[in-house]
């Protein structure tokens, strides 16, 4: 199951007016004002929330960039769990679509 | 024949702020009561601007905030939609509540919403099934049978419901605006061909007028009657949003696109329940007198009224003989 | 407006407003309009309800309305049965005409955890010691109602077994204090402290095995207006023969619990999650099990004892 198709046309942008966010320990809890729900983030995908929402990318700008982004190296990131973590913050409307 | 209660005219000028609440505290429980039961409370909070008691500040913040889920929801259920469909050629319809709430319509304000309908060409259908299938919507258990996977597909307008499988939430994906066995037949075609976009969006709506034609054909056509009331604000609030012009063409649209007899009975309900004259026809004597007991509450004619009006309906959405065979097979199956 | 205990109203008034749906309930944030037409349902009401406020004014606004009624009028007559009906579209299971305090229950029940927005509702039990709340999370089998009954032996105020009542603005706990429900084993367990007189008659063999009901003491109604913030969540277990053991957990998994548990967190939205973070602003969340009531209250002592100063 995924939100739907991508392209690599499309870019994409987390934008933090859409949702809050407030940390419990090592959690983030992010509440998406576009849906109304709320969502318990890791470490992980928080990193990846807040690397959306620097700037719009398109998913091969994502796959290729984010392990510098978490300055580890590249094999420690590999392409199909950097594609589910985008996947899983689309599927909930965390991530939107803009034009580029 | 029988009677009317005397106090569901006041009730519905209250309930769209067209009267101010009762001063007397029964009349005012039993209005909030009403209003309550009739799954309107969520607009009677949205027209209220007088302070009022600390109770009924409380109930109607509740309300509020009941309502303003529906909306949200069915907002971001649109935009999932919209997510599913990306990239594809299809720019499905949105119809009722979701469309009132993308155009930011008064009848969207604190109305009750349990679903989301939307209207596509019907050789789009296929490839909307899949789309929608592959962004978790998938058919609902109850209806993920065989035979009545085969019932809609070859007799209603639309397909199974679809159920999200996380957010559970259901979307009603139609081709046509009735079932191919109604007696009334309108011409969807007609309507889609005046749809227009929504702004900022790839996805469409009906045009004002055909809008309020829809509603029309959804009531008084399908039977939309359990809650009179809410169809009757909704019905009256897609009317105060259309303009003059609009109105003048009404009928003539109607006429056009084969959906006279509900935009007429539409009509008459205007005049009868809130005083507009806006130029329907007679309703029949059997529709009014169902109506006045439907809508008098808990009169002792209420269950009869509710069982015409529900034959009624569908007897105009299917012929005797399908519809027979459509229930004795349900019956079997549940042996 | 007229509103006294109900133990204070002549008999037949009670009565007759409960059989024609004008007695009001007015028992914490909620008011309740009340309409029961079988004696078993109306000498329960009046005898676990006895220290409420209730008015008999048929003019009073209601945040609901629940009706004990047969399911059709058929079954008026033949094997009675009744179910509740909280005014809405509920597929409800009908139960046998003597089971009417359960049903009575449970409909309570349904009409604040579906038709409440103004509060988020969390299902646990909340008990508090002066101003200070303590959070028993709901966990099938896992002793919630039990041990909310023998903390109130302890004193402690009973603010419900059934919900948090959460106050969005406040981040406080308010109290609805009904009947504890106990099921089966508990039952005995808890006329055993409490005292026979305390508890309801038991209902056998319904849907949940048997039930009865510990009665609210009329100093739990008295402080019902008293909110109380939350300090500590605990999931209990109860284990047959278990080692009295604490665990303390990640309050972020404990919230996620609660929001899982909850009826209408999802439905009130942004205001729910601020009024939750806030709730959560140093509480400790801790899993405790135990095999008997005296190692829980010894747990709840302890950990109460580190954490609430």
């Amino acid at each position: 199951m995924s939100a739907g198709p991508n392209n690599d046309d499309w870019v994409w942008v987390a934008n933090p007016d859409h949702y809050i966010l407030h940390e419990i320990g090592d959690s983030t809890f992010a509440f998406s004002r576009v849906s109304g729900t709320t969502h318990m983030l890791n470490l992980v995908s928080r990193a990846m929330l807040d690397y959306l929402a620097e700037h719009p990318k398109t998913l091969t700008q994502i796959i290729a960039g984010f392990a510098a982004y978490l300055e580890v190296p590249p094999e420690e990131c590999p392409s199909g769990v950097v594609r589910r973590l985008f996947g899983e913050l689309d599927e909930v409307g965390l991530v939107e679509r803009v034009e580029p | 024949m029988i009677q009317r209660a005397p106090d569901i005219k006041d009730f519905l000028r209250i309930a769209t702020g067209q009267a101010p609440l009762p001063d007397q505290p029964q009349a005012l429980a039993a209005f909030t009561l009403w209003a309550q039961q009739s799954h309107i409370l969520g607009q009677v909070a949205a027209v209220v601007d007088a302070p009022v008691g600390t109770k009924l500040a409380e109930i109607l913040e509740n309300a509020r905030l009941r309502s303003s889920y529906d909306q949200r929801m069915l907002t971001f259920e649109t935009n999932r939609i919209k997510r599913a469909l990306m990239g594809a050629d299809i720019q499905p319809i949105l119809l009722k509540g979701s469309a009132y709430v993308a155009e930011h319509l008064l009848a969207s304000i604190g109305r009750r919403v349990s679903d989301i309908d939307i209207l596509v060409p019907e050789a789009q259908l296929g490839e909307t099934e899949r789309l929608l299938g592959q962004a978790g919507w998938r058919a609902e258990e109850s209806t993920s049978g065989a035979y009545d996977q085969q019932y809609y597909r070859r007799w209603m307008h639309e397909l199974p419901p679809l159920r999200h499988v996380t957010r559970r939430t259901l979307i009603d994906v139609h081709h046509r605006l009735l079932p191919r066995t109604s007696r009334i037949r309108p011409d969807h075609l007609k309507m889609m061909a005046a749809a227009r976009q929504i702004e900022g969006s790839d996805l469409m709506v009906f045009s004002p007028t055909d809008r309020f034609i829809h509603s029309a054909i959804h009531i008084f056509g399908d039977g939309a009657f359990e809650t009179p009331a809410r169809s009757f604000i909704e019905l009256y609030y897609l009317y105060q949003d259309l303009s003059d012009d609009e109105r003048q063409g009404l009928l003539a649209r109607a006429t056009d696109v084969g959906a006279q007899k509900p935009t007429a009975e539409a009509l008459w309900m205007l005049d009868e329940y809130f005083d507009i004259k806006a130029g329907g026809a007679r309703a029949s004597l059997v529709l009014k007198s169902c109506l006045r007991s439907v809508t008098a509450g808990q009169g002792s004619g209420q269950f009869l009224a509710n069982s015409v009006l529900y034959v009624r309906s569908h007897y105009m959405r299917m012929p005797l003989p399908l519809l027979l065979g459509h229930l004795w097979k349900k019956l079997l199956r549940r042996v | 407006m007229n509103r006294r205990a109900l133990s204070d109203y002549p008999r037949s008034d009670v009565i007759h407003a409960l059989r024609s749906g004008t007695l009001a309930l007015d028992l914490g944030p909620f008011l309740t309009r009340i309409k029961l037409s079988d004696r078993r349902s109306i000498d329960f009401f009046r005898d676990m309800y006895a220290a409420c406020p209730v008015s008999i004014d048929k003019a009073v606004l209601c945040d609901f309305s629940l009706c004990l009624r047969p399911p059709n009028k058929f079954r008026k007559y033949f094997r009675r049965q009744i179910v509740p009906d909280p005014g809405f579209q509920f597929p409800a299971v009908p139960l046998p005409l003597e089971m009417s305090p359960l049903a009575f229950e449970m409909g309570l029940n349904l009409s604040v955890a579906l038709q409440c927005f103004r509060f988020a509702i969390f299902h646990a039990g909340v008990v508090a010691d002066g101003d200070n709340a303590l959070i028993i999370a709901a966990k099938s089998g896992g002793g919630k109602s039990t041990l909310t009954a023998a903390l109130m032996e302890e004193d402690w105020r009973l603010l419900s077994d059934e919900f948090a009542i959460l106050d969005l603005d406040a981040a406080t706990l308010k109290a609805y204090p009904r009947p504890v429900s106990l099921k089966n084993a508990s039952i005995d367990v808890v006329r055993g402290f409490a005292g026979s007189g305390q508890v309801s008659d038991t209902l056998h063999d319904t849907p949940k095995g048997a039930i009865a009901y510990r009665r609210p003491r009329p100093s739990d109604i008295e402080t019902m207006q008293r909110a109380a913030k939350p300090r500590l969540i605990l999931f209990p277990r109860f284990t047959d023969g278990a080692q009295a053991e604490s665990r303390e957990i990640d309050l972020a998994d404990a919230a996620m619990q609660l929001i899982a548990s909850s009826p209408n967190y999802q439905v009130i939205g942004e205001r729910a999650f601020s009024g939750l973070m806030t709730m959560l602003e140093g509480m400790k969340a801790y899993e405790i099990e135990y095999g008997s009531t005296e190692d829980s209250l010894a747990l709840v002592r302890e950990l109460w004892k580190a954490h609430v100063p």
